[in-house]
């Protein structure tokens, strides 16, 4: 138990959904990154060095989002795209019939949290993105840097490590526990489905690649017009190999000209993954900048 | 917030000068907050009420020093002919530190102060334990013209009068709210006590010594850098003093500052810790608070 509490299963949309849960107060969601099938299992145990911190005055779930970690893989084959695992994040939050949630997402689950807040209005109030190369502007290295490059047999401890540890500013940042929660998920006989589908079958190109293109499109469009609608802000470590700066700081001004209540956070020393590479900064700046949006007459 | 402010402030003498200067707190852990402008070279009289918006809410967790400058507010300049120097601005400044009890400082600093502050923590390596560095150009070059001699250039006469002051706030600020509020204007237009630099004495002592300063920092920060954590805040619509000054400054930093960030606060100008007070105080103690 990585997180320090036990998982709970909910079923969405017929979808078994794992997440965790603690604290009370207002509801915070963290978005791991990643995707169905990937060769590096993203986790909810991403958060670990997180999750009870903000958990001491918040409500705070992660979520293993539709195909990812231990909740089951789409149902169609049609599913294996972006659109799917918003509309599944949406579902799990009425699932629990919780209020507006602050989410924060890294990576792909930034993607997720712009997308949620865009599309959702009513489900969030207030959004954090963490090294969203997906999202942010520009052209993503992502596929020069980890993309069929790893040196490990696929499924293994080592590619598991290697994936993370590639675009992490330090290997500490990637325990064994973290690794072996990873291989777990690895091993599932779903995950190595999911990840024939995605690349041997071919939906990653026929269906998750185009919807993430038009997303993003959409997002781009909806930002440069009306910034997120809610507080935003932007955490990115400066040391990332996938989602350069340079990025983030785009993505950043993209909101801000739309956005009042609109931060922008730079770790140096810093990765793809912050929250990991400093938890104990990364946990001040999220804890301020929710005592800031949780007081703000207006969540415009 | 004004009235009971003066109960906190008092006059002594650092360097043989007499100070103004503000304490609020016991707590051990000790904010030094020091302004922008140095013996006043840019139409303004700078003094510690900037801070006004700042005091209470950082006091909810620290103690709390702030001092008017050499020639700043209530404080008066040295004798002798290094008086507008720089060097003499740091002896005065170290003169503060070393009557305050606390080892764990954390400095605040804006613009030109952030070079007195940045030289002090060169010098008090035991006992400054961060740095946040505020809208800061003058500590990097400037890329090309400094924009903020086009501001300079255009003060409406008579300057240091309340109108000319007010107009420089304006320039500088992007919301507009901070300008009349509090102490910060009245004071800096109350009788002036200090006279500013003569000509020559910018020419001959402040500027060179400005510029040596800037230079110690850049040979500090490439070389072997400070050894503790740095934020540098900036407003991100600062009018004259553009972002780009403190993505520069942040890259500086960075090359030898294992703990370096960079926060930057929306629709906000040169003047974050008023015009985003809220904002600032909360991403300031959060940043002392993970040191």
């Amino acid at each position: 138990m990585a997180l320090g509490v036990a998982p709970k299963w909910v079923n969405v949309g017929d979808v078994q959904t794992r997440y965790f849960e603690a604290g009370s107060g207002e509801p915070l969601l963290l978005l791991p990154g990643g995707t169905i099938g990937a060769e590096g299992a993203s986790i909810a145990e991403t958060w670990d060095l997180n999750f009870l911190v903000l958990a001491k005055r918040y409500r705070v779930f992660i979520l293993d989002k539709l195909g990812q970690g231990h909740t089951a893989n789409p149902l169609r084959d049609e599913d294996y795209c972006k659109t799917a695992k918003l509309n599944h994040i949406a579902d799990f939050l009425r699932a629990l019939g919780l209020p507006a949630v602050h989410v924060a997402g890294q990576s792909r689950g930034g993607f997720m949290a712009i997308m949620l807040t865009l599309r959702f209005p009513e489900l969030v109030s207030s959004c954090t993105v963490v090294n969203s190369s997906s999202m942010a502007p520009g052209v993503s290295l992502t596929h020069l840097v980890t993309g069929g490059t790893c040196p490990y047999p696929l499924f293994s401890r080592e590619a598991q490590r290697w994936v993370f540890a590639h675009t992490d500013f330090s290997d500490e940042t990637v325990p064994e526990d973290f690794v072996e929660e990873g291989y777990k998920v690895l091993q599932l006989p779903k995950y190595q489905e999911s990840h024939r589908k995605m690349w041997k079958e071919g939906l990653a190109s026929r269906y998750y690649y185009p919807d993430e293109a038009r997303l993003r499109e959409e997002a781009h469009y909806r930002l440069n017009l009306q910034g997120t609608g809610r507080p935003t802000q932007i955490i990115w470590g400066d040391s990332d190999s996938t989602a350069t700066l340079h990025r983030g700081i785009t993505l950043y001004n993209m909101i801000a000209a739309r956005q009042r209540h609109a931060y922008l956070n730079v770790f140096t020393n810093a990765g793809h993954h912050p929250y990991r590479d400093h938890p104990v900064y990364f946990n001040e700046m999220m804890l301020g900048f929710l005592d800031l949006v949780s007081s703000q007459p207006s969540r415009g | 917030m004004t009235m009971s402010l003066q109960t906190f402030l008092a006059e002594e003498a650092f360097d043989g000068i007499p100070t103004r200067i503000l304490r609020m707190g016991k707590e051990s852990r000790t904010v030094v907050l020091i302004g922008p402008g140095i013996f006043n070279d840019a139409g303004f009289c700078w003094n510690l009420h900037a801070w006004e918006r700042n005091f209470f809410a950082l006091a909810e967790n620290f103690s709390i020093i702030a001092f008017d400058t050499l020639g700043q507010g209530g404080t008066s300049f040295g004798p002798g002919s290094d008086a507008f120097t720089y060097d003499r601005a740091l002896a005065h400044a170290k003169a503060v530190l070393e009557k305050v009890a606390s080892n764990d400082l954390h400095i605040v600093a804006h613009d030109q102060g952030a070079l007195i502050a940045l030289h002090l923590a060169m010098s008090f390596t035991d006992r400054v334990r961060s740095c946040t560095v505020v809208s800061a150009p003058s500590v990097i070059a400037a890329p090309g013209e400094d924009v903020a001699n086009f501001v300079t250039g255009l003060l409406p006469a008579p300057i240091y009068s309340f109108a000319s002051q007010e107009w420089v706030l304006d320039r500088l600020s992007v919301a507009a709210d901070h300008i009349r509020d509090g102490e910060f204007l009245n004071d800096a237009t109350r009788p002036r006590v200090h006279d500013t630099p003569s000509e020559d004495a910018v020419h001959t002592q402040l500027r060179p010594s400005l510029r040596r300063f800037r230079a110690e920092v850049y040979k500090c920060m490439q070389n072997k850098g400070l050894n503790i954590p740095i934020l540098v805040l900036w407003g991100r619509d600062d009018p004259v003093k553009s972002l780009d000054y403190g993505s520069a400054l942040f890259d500086l930093i960075k090359t030898t500052h294992r703990e370096t960030q960079f926060c930057v606060l929306n629709r906000c100008g040169y003047f974050p810790y008023r015009e985003q007070a809220k904002a600032f105080n909360n991403r300031v103690m959060g940043f002392i608070r993970s040191v």
